[in-house]
């Protein structure tokens, strides 16, 4: 019946692929027909048929012991449709299937090796695939080897043994399958799936012996065999219990075993992977469950899903750290299963462990994982921390689908928190702007998408939500293989001279604004602040010290810190700002004039702000260049990651030495500006200041879940919050509008005190006036000056006081 | 519950749905995209029909059942007065809806390869023929019911799911409570004869018709590339053993014991044979990219979907032809489908490698 459907071409000369596809289509024709009691004869006479030509030649050639199997099994197939053997057909068959494999390996390595492409693509095409599920993926490996032989890219030893990798890999993850498979028709009396699963196992068994006897030994390998062998036999004799039993036993001997072992690279992956979901598996476990009842269900699903995450990654690595200690192997498999039948008892509601169980089970996993582990396992990977914002985004929109929007913006935090203490700070340092934009879709929007934030606070539907995935996965994409390539030295200075002169530019523009305004008389002031400023840099080499020895507990942290940091900093500015204005410009401005005959020099100045004053303008320096300190830190050690200490220092040196240019220039400069212009400049810029670093900092603090979030929905280019700290949410722009307005807010108190006290000076000068006439001009000159000194507002009232006229009476 | 096992897998492949070499739809010039824009036109082309026929389908079960809710309204809700004062007009509309239900389904099904592969739109199918009530999470449908008494049903599972178990009385839940539902008047209920509890039916197909005009509007705005192409396919076709399930889980082949309460109008053969027909057309739409960097793969790969499609069209054609399968032919049958899609999912995974086309995460 679907004889017509699985034809193949009868031609003589087709690739080996048509061949061995119709030989498998024709032997399922033949089972199909089985199954509706037809005759099988003609479609096992056409698989026979089709053992000839490319296929045949190229089997016998390279691959002889399987091909003598497919004959000797095509020749099973037809005795058993003969008879009407389901099961015979069934085992046939799958020998048959597996044998084509194999072989087709074996011919596809001998053409790389010969460096003919053409031919090893021609019989990859009767390759197995691995199945694709969450953890695991059909590889590709093979087919990019033989593409990069055609063109000329790889050698034929490299491509031959990814050729294998990729192989054997398939055939192990099938091996796997299909036992399961065998298990499952056992246990549903379907003999021929049962028979023919077991074969094909069987099959793949023989396909990871030769490297199974290499890792092992010869004698393992045929005990295995052995194993397996009696497995498909009792299949083959719908003998259940046997089979069970064989297939337990083959499972033990394949324990720990791997193929194709992965490279080192893979294996820190993997590594970094099991690390991070294992602290994940208890900390949403955490999340999910309280007081001995599940609370939020999606945590522990989270919990169950980390921990599935967990055994993948393990059982991956698990060859290399039998080697190395295997009681300590069995001790974490242990640790494994208590977390594994505590999230699951949780999952089903059968019980909730109590968390310190957990706990318990994590770290004593953790620490003999890191005992055992090699050196380079237990080193952060970024390509972990992408694995893991791909589950978060997965989550999320599982969430949003399903209306769950708490859910879902936990999620997405958990992505953003992956992606910030992970590769967020690496990719910063190459190429900011990708970041942003990566940041941008997670929170408010960029490129003209929605950022998920905006889209999960106004519960969108998950096709807008969508559309935003797909953008961020392209950009993590790019950011993946800008960051994971890894830099060059010469790539890897500049970056890091790069950070270095940005960061410093920004702190001199600060230190540059807040000093601006101190010459003259009051230039000492800048003294503290210079102080400060320079104390930051050995402060921020401490830091670097610091973070290169604390690297997981600073990365942890570093988000918290430099939001900790930034409030200090906003908070100094504020006292220092309110002290500014309404001392020095005017109050301190007044009393030195009204104490005439006191030289108001910079230092009685300085002395008269006090101990507290400079104390905060020590501060103020300090905080300003460390807040910039502390984020090149935090760049730097991501580079220092990739490229060495050595390298990332040559890159500070160039930095600073630029920066030293620049600030050097820019300090020059100030002196020189015509002094009210400056004064002018001057406070525009300290409100700038002020308000950016509010609007950056009450960002970073919703980062790290300190304020809340509530977006608004408007598109702000990328370019507002890296240069004036402008996000879209609520919380972030009544921040900075407070900010402003204390900024204006000064000068209008300082305006309107100005003012009072004008008054007062006027309605005291009439009382003189008209107490002693011959009193009048010494008093006139009092309020002159008094009048003078807040002539244009708190900001850029010293011109006007140092000419000080006559009239300005009249301008009130 | 219609398809809950298909949508896990579904989700899971395109989870995992490889993040291949390249960035972007294509490594290709402009020129190249333009071509394959072109090549992929009638993809789209199919797709409208289909959603254009969906909408015509869905909006006459609609007209039904707010002909039905205005019946049951007459009479306060009571049913057994709705028969007995109704009762011819209860079995035409109920009738009609029946005939507009079987057509509606494969206008869907044939469109569903397309829908449910491509994550953009994937939504649509969980609403509409994939997604499950609130008890499994993970696959759920994003909607909540509100009807016109104001009852809320929280995630209640596939619009499909709801009309088909509804009208055909196989959910007790979506039934009129406290009447013996004998339709056609005969004097006996036969299996079939459903008569839906208004008020949840017409919240029902509201939200279906929601949902298809949505899904037409989306439709008309989407235009694929070949990553939608080829994620569609890899994210498609490894779900067969899932139909197979479902299949033997059905009236079809359970018969009375039958555990799955959809599938009672129309065969699972009937839908696996019509998405695989889908994913075909969108085969034709990429196949020519394929064959330029690899004419052997796309050779392989189209006789590997085209035996798949024949396959289960022939297993249709029997089936509408009487013939009956057993459980152990049903699972034997998904086995060597399954084998099959799955070996098709891994030659489409390389050619997007070797075309650098990234397949779609989610």
């Amino acid at each position: 019946m679907v004889a017509a459907l699985w034809a193949a071409s009868p031609s003589g000369a087709e690739p080996p692929w048509q061949a061995a596809d119709a030989i498998r289509a024709d032997l399922a024709e033949a089972q199909t027909k089985q199954l509706f009691d037809e005759p099988t004869a003609g479609p096992v006479a056409a698989a026979e048929a089709e053992l000839r030509g490319p296929l045949r030649r190229g089997l016998a050639l390279s691959a002889p012991a399987e091909l003598s199997e497919i004959e000797s099994s095509l020749a099973a197939a037809r005795r058993a449709g003969a008879s009407r053997d389901e099961v015979g057909l069934a085992a046939a068959r799958g020998r048959i299937v597996a044998a084509l494999r194999r072989g087709a390996l074996a011919v596809a390595v001998a053409a790389a090796l010969r460096g003919d492409a053409a031919e090893a693509r021609a019989w990859l095409q009767i390759r197995e695939f691995r199945q694709t599920t969450r953890f695991t993926r059909p590889g590709v490996d093979a087919t990019a080897a033989v593409d990069a032989l055609a063109a000329g890219e790889g050698s034929p030893r490299e491509t031959a043994v990814q050729i294998e990798k990729d192989l054997l890999d398939a055939f192990q993850a099938r091996l796997f399958t299909n036992l399961d498979e065998a298990s499952q028709a056992a246990e549903r009396g379907f003999g021929g799936r049962f028979a023919e699963t077991a074969a094909i196992a069987h099959g793949y068994w023989l396909a990871i012996a030769a490297e199974y006897g290499e890792q092992r030994s010869q004698e393992e390998a045929r005990a295995t065999d052995r194993d397996f062998t009696a497995l498909a036999a009792a299949a083959a004799g719908n003998d259940r219990a046997r089979f069970e039993a064989a297939r337990k036993r083959a499972e033990a001997d394949l324990e720990g075993f791997t193929a194709a072992p992965l490279t080192p690279d893979e294996e820190v992956n993997r590594a970094s992977q099991l690390t991070r979901f294992l602290d994940l598996v208890p900390k949403e476990y955490d999340k999910g469950t309280s007081d001995g009842r599940v609370t939020i269900p999606f945590e522990v699903q989270e919990a169950v899903a980390f921990m599935d995450g967990v055994e993948a990654a393990f059982s991956d690595l698990e060859p290399v750290l039998l080697d190395r200690d295997p009681a300590a192997v069995e001790r974490i498999k242990s640790a494994y299963a208590e977390l594994r039948a505590d999230v699951d008892d949780a999952q089903q509601s059968v019980s909730v462990a109590p968390q310190e169980e957990l706990d318990a089970a994590r770290d004593r996993a953790a620490d003999t994982f890191e005992r055992i582990a090699p050196k380079e396992w237990t080193e952060p990977s970024e390509d972990a921390d992408y694995e893991l914002v791909d589950i978060s985004l997965d989550q999320l929109e599982a969430a949003a689908g399903a209306g769950r929007y708490q859910e879902a913006e936990q999620a997405r935090l958990a992505a953003y928190g992956f992606f910030e203490f992970g590769p967020e700070l690496k990719l910063r340092a190459f190429d900011p702007q990708l970041a942003l934009e990566i940041e941008g879709l997670i929170w408010y929007g960029a490129n003209g998408d929605s950022g998920l934030a905006t889209l999960v606070a106004r519960d969108a539907p998950l096709g807008e939500v969508r559309e935003t995935r797909l953008d961020l996965d392209e950009k993590l994409h790019d950011a993946r293989a800008l960051t994971g390539d890894g830099a060059s030295a010469m790539t890897a200075i500049t970056n890091s001279a790069l950070i270095v002169f940005r960061e410093g530019l920004e702190a001199i523009l600060i230190l540059a604004a807040i000093t601006a305004s101190m010459i003259g008389p009051r230039a000492p002031l800048r003294r503290p602040i210079y102080r400060g400023a320079l104390l930051a840099l050995p402060a921020s080499m401490v830091m670097f010290v610091l973070a290169l020895l604390l690297l997981d507990s600073l990365s942890q942290y570093g988000e918290k810190l430099e939001a900790a940091v930034g409030v200090v900093a906003i908070g100094v500015l504020l006292l220092v700002m309110n002290w500014f204005f309404h001392r020095v410009y005017w109050t301190e401005w007044i009393k030195g004039h009204r104490d005439r005959g006191k030289a108001l020099t910079g230092a009685a100045l300085a002395a008269g702000a006090g101990a507290a004053t400079v104390a905060g303008l020590y501060t103020l320096g300090f905080t300003s260049v460390f807040r910039e300190g502390f984020e090149t830190v935090l760049f730097l050690q991501a580079l220092q990651l990739s490229s060495g200490t050595g390298v990332v220092l040559a890159g500070v040196t160039l930095g600073l030495i630029l920066t030293g240019i620049v600030g050097a220039v820019t300090f020059a400069l100030e002196r020189k500006l015509p002094y009210k212009k400056m004064l002018i400049a001057t406070g525009v810029l300290i409100a700038l200041v002020l308000v950016v670093l509010v609007g950056n900092t009450a960002r970073t603090m919703q980062g790290v879940g300190w304020l809340s979030i509530h977006p608004i929905d408007i598109d702000l280019p990328l370019w507002m919050g890296t240069w004036l700290g402008v996000y879209p949410t609520v919380e972030t722009l009544t921040a900075q509008a407070l900010a402003f307005c204390f900024v204006i807010g000064s000068y209008f108190a300082a305006e309107w005190m100005r003012k009072r006290d004008l008054r007062r000076a006027i309605a005291a000068y009439e009382e003189e006036m008209r107490g002693s006439d011959g009193e009048g001009a010494q008093a006139g000159d009092s309020w002159r000056d008094g009048a003078a000194a807040g002539g244009s507002g708190a900001i850029g009232s010293e011109d006007d006081a140092a000419q000080a006229p006559a009239h300005s009476l009249s301008r009130h | 519950m219609r398809n809950r096992a298909k949508l896990g897998l579904a989700l899971a492949a395109m989870t995992l749905a490889v993040p291949i070499a390249g960035c972007g739809d294509s490594g290709g010039d402009e020129t190249t995209a333009e071509t394959a824009a072109a090549e992929l036109q009638p993809v789209k082309g199919y797709l409208t029909d289909h959603s254009d026929e969906l909408v015509e389908q869905v909006e006459a079960l609609k007209e039904n059942s707010d002909e039905y809710y205005a019946l049951a309204e007459s009479v306060d809700f009571d049913y057994d007065r709705l028969l007995e004062e109704h009762g011819d007009e209860v079995e035409e509309i109920l009738g009609e809806s029946k005939e507009t239900f079987v057509a509606a389904n494969p206008a869907y099904e044939q469109m569903e390869g397309i829908v449910a592969g491509v994550p953009r739109l994937a939504q649509y199918d969980v609403d509409i023929d994939a997604g499950s009530d609130a008890s499994t999470p993970e696959d759920a449908v994003s909607f909540t019911l509100t009807t016109p008494a104001g009852k809320q049903l929280e995630q209640p599972g596939n619009l499909f799911f709801l009309t088909e178990t509804a009208l055909y009385g196989t959910n007790p839940e979506l039934q009129a409570k406290a009447t013996e539902p004998d339709v056609d008047g005969d004097g006996k209920v036969e299996f079939g004869e459903g008569l839906p509890d208004a008020d949840t039916y017409k919240a029902t197909l509201d939200e279906f018709e929601k949902q298809a005009k949505s899904l037409d509007e989306d439709a008309q705005e989407f235009e694929p590339t070949p990553s939608d192409a080829l994620t569609s396919i890899v994210v498609m076709t490894p779900t067969m053993s899932e139909y197979f399930e479902a299949w033997k889980n059905s009236r079809f082949i359970a018969g009375e014991g039958a555990e799955e309460l959809g599938f009672v109008a129309t065969s699972r053969l009937s839908d696996i044979a019509d998405i695989l027909g889908g994913i075909l057309v969108t085969y034709d739409g990429i196949e020519p990219m394929i064959a330029e960097e690899n004419p052997q793969q796309a050779k392989q790969t189209r006789k590997e979907l085209q035996s798949l499609v024949a396959f289960a069209a022939d297993l249709r054609d029997r089936e509408a032809a009487g013939e009956k399968f057993t459980a152990k032919q049903a699972d034997a049958l998904g086995a060597q489908a399954q084998a099959q899609a799955e070996a098709i999912a891994g030659q489409v995974t390389q050619a997007a490698k070797q075309l650098e086309v990234e397949l779609q995460e989610g």
